[in-house]
């Protein structure tokens, strides 16, 4: 199939013009526009099975043990909370309704299979040859690829790009492998999960703890110290409350020492980091979510001398390009670039772009929006008020702030089953602006219901360039809770409160 | 397997994830019962025989498949219940047959 560009007659000294190593969000994106114009493509996926002795079809880790499956379980814990609001309404429920664990699997696994389904069409319609093999480097040009019964094949490509993602990384304590899981295996546990202790603070910890809860199951966290690191701290608190009002035990600041068997349970001894005392308890269920490594370290790249961070595997890329010109990497592998799909898809399909129809549009990584999806949710974009202080100085930003509840949460008086669980300010909206800059947007923080959909609309803007005249301006739909960002009055160099007062 | 069938085989693609591909089942068991030295009943599991699948270019699931002398003349992408597919099947046997008393 002749494209623009491509040599006018004679065979290519290679069999591809493009190998991906990597079946997930990146990887799919980057193999599928290539190969959409007009190039010849060989995409390679492999997942090694984790410890506990998981593994998944084509897509990566956000369709199979990340972003989809994760969405879907809160939206599981989101519905059962639900119920109490109902009575709150008139509807007349039973007083206890049951939660099918095995059920919710079910349903959740057979929705993957169709996403792992679809993308092998995909593949397929796009011309693209998909091999389930595990990929490493021979030379700059040549990939090795090992199926899982060991027939190996050996590619040559004008172009690789790696885009291997991740995979959750592991304490180093006595017992972890053995007796511990991962968010790679909880979505596809056979049992129910029962009494567990999610040991972490970033936000696969606290979402997985998150619904865990909802779900009706005994919940603690165990944190070495702070929640969320990177992310606003002042709201990384909030949530931590708020988890804490749903039922959640946080064990912190604390770090397991060792995990072993007690029976049918898991017993962890633990270390307090305040006062140094070991303690330990049991648990059904222990789920480990202490940072991700990339999936580097047996790809070669030592072989093929491209540099990469040796502890977490990760590869610096300039424009997405190595320090080997025909390699390139894209993803959750890449150094210092958030660990996001939406951002793995973009920079994949812009760099088949630059590479194969002349465009020289670069991926930008500034003002990426994202949730975490926390029973109380958390979107954002932008500059942290740490971040944005850091940057301009506390005297050229505005940190305005308000608390409300919303007006759908008013009809449940029973304060789901009896518990409180929305105090009256449950939900923080923060807008941080440059002075210094006519008062521009640079960060704009929700946290509560719907924040994924709400704060999609405010990255726009933000990426726009809007000031705080522009959000003025602009007027707000009633009733929501979103309409707050259109009437933000209170700084917090004011001094006053932005509480909402009353019943 | 397809090619050297004497019957015309009704040909299944399904997966066990697939909540449709679950309702094609008793349907299926039904028309065999129905139609038995007639028709064949083939039932596919794509994540089993992925090159099948592929090669045939299945795109949804459930898709049914029916197959004459080898050759794959009509397919249907979704459910069908037990009157619909008998009515077809029947409709390109007998096409069939009257195309052979032609020559």
């Amino acid at each position: 199939m002749a494209a623009a560009g491509a040599p006018a007659e004679g065979a290519s000294a290679y069999e591809y013009d493009l190998v991906v190593i990597g079946g997930g969000s990146g990887g799919l994106a980057c193999a599928k526009e290539a190969a959409k114009l007009g190039k010849k493509v060989c995409l390679l996926d492999f997942v090694v099975p984790s410890p506990a002795g998981t593994a998944w079809g084509l897509g990566g880790t956000c369709v199979n043990v990340g972003c989809i499956p994760k969405k879907l379980m809160h939206n599981a814990g989101l519905l059962g909370e639900g119920f109490s609001d109902a009575r709150g309404y008139g509807w007349k429920l039973p007083e206890k309704i049951e939660m099918n664990w095995e059920d919710l699997v079910m349903g959740v696994q057979n929705h993957i299979g169709s996403l792992n389904w679809g993308y092998r069409v995909a593949l397929r319609e796009a011309s693209v040859k998909y091999l389930n093999a595990k990929g490493s480097f021979v030379d700059a040009h040549t990939v090795e690829a090992v199926e899982r019964n060991g027939t190996k094949h050996t590619l040559t490509a004008e172009r690789i790009v790696i885009a291997v993602g991740g995979r959750p990384k592991y304490p180093g304590v006595p017992g972890d492998k053995e007796l511990c899981i991962t968010s790679d295996d909880i979505f596809s546990r056979a049992t129910k999960p029962g009494k567990t202790l999610v040991v972490g603070a970033s936000y696969i910890a606290l979402e997985c703890a998150g619904f865990l809860r909802a779900l009706g199951y005994e919940v603690a966290v165990m944190a070495r110290s702070i929640f969320l690191r990177g992310f606003d701290q002042e709201i990384a608190e909030l949530i931590g409350k708020d988890m804490e009002r749903r039922g959640v035990r946080m064990i912190r600041p604390a770090v397991p020492t060792a995990f072993e068997r007690d029976g049918e349970q898991i017993k962890c001894t633990f270390k307090n980091m305040d006062f140094g005392v070991e303690m330990s308890e049991s648990f059904d269920t222990v789920l480990l979510a202490v940072g991700r490594d990339a999936c580097t370290f047996d790809l070669g790249l030592d072989k093929v001398g491209v540099t990469f961070d040796k502890s977490s595997g990760k590869i610096p890329v300039t424009a997405e390009q190595t320090n080997v010109p025909s390699i390139y990497a894209i993803g959750d592998v890449l150094e210092s670039r958030q660990e996001l799909t939406p951002v793995a898809i973009k920079a994949g399909i812009r760099l088949a772009r630059r590479l194969y129809a002349g465009a020289t549009l670069q991926m930008d990584y500034d003002a990426v929006p994202t949730t975490v999806f926390t029973p109380l949710e958390y979107g954002c974009v932008g500059y942290s008020e740490e971040a944005a202080t850091a940057k301009y100085g506390a005297d050229n930003i505005e940190v305005y702030v308000s608390y409300l509840k919303p007006l759908e949460w008013t009809m449940n008086h029973e304060e789901h089953n009896g518990e409180p669980v929305r105090a009256d300010n449950s939900v923080f909206v923060k807008l941080i602006t440059n002075r210094a800059d006519n008062e521009r947007v640079v960060g704009a923080h929700y946290l509560g219901p719907n924040a994924g959909e709400i704060i999609q609309g405010v990255a726009i803007a933000v990426k726009a360039n809007a000031t705080k005249a522009d959000f003025d301006d602009c007027i707000g739909i009633h009733p929501t809770v979103a309409e707050e960002f259109t009437i933000l009055e209170v700084t917090k160099r004011s001094g006053q409160s932005a509480l909402k007062k009353g019943c | 397997m397809l090619a050297r069938s004497d019957l015309p085989l009704l040909v299944d693609f399904y997966a066990t994830w697939c909540g449709p591909c679950q309702m094609m089942s008793p349907i299926l068991t039904a028309v065999q019962t129905k139609m038995k030295g007639k028709l064949q009943v083939v039932k596919i599991d794509t994540d089993k025989y992925p090159g099948i699948a592929s090669q045939h270019r299945i795109q949804a699931l459930p898709t049914i498949a029916l197959f004459i002398g080898g050759k794959m003349v009509f397919r249907f992408e979704g459910v069908l219940n037990e009157g619909q597919i008998i009515d077809k099947v029947n409709y390109y046997l007998n096409g069939a047959a009257a195309g052979q008393q032609k020559q």
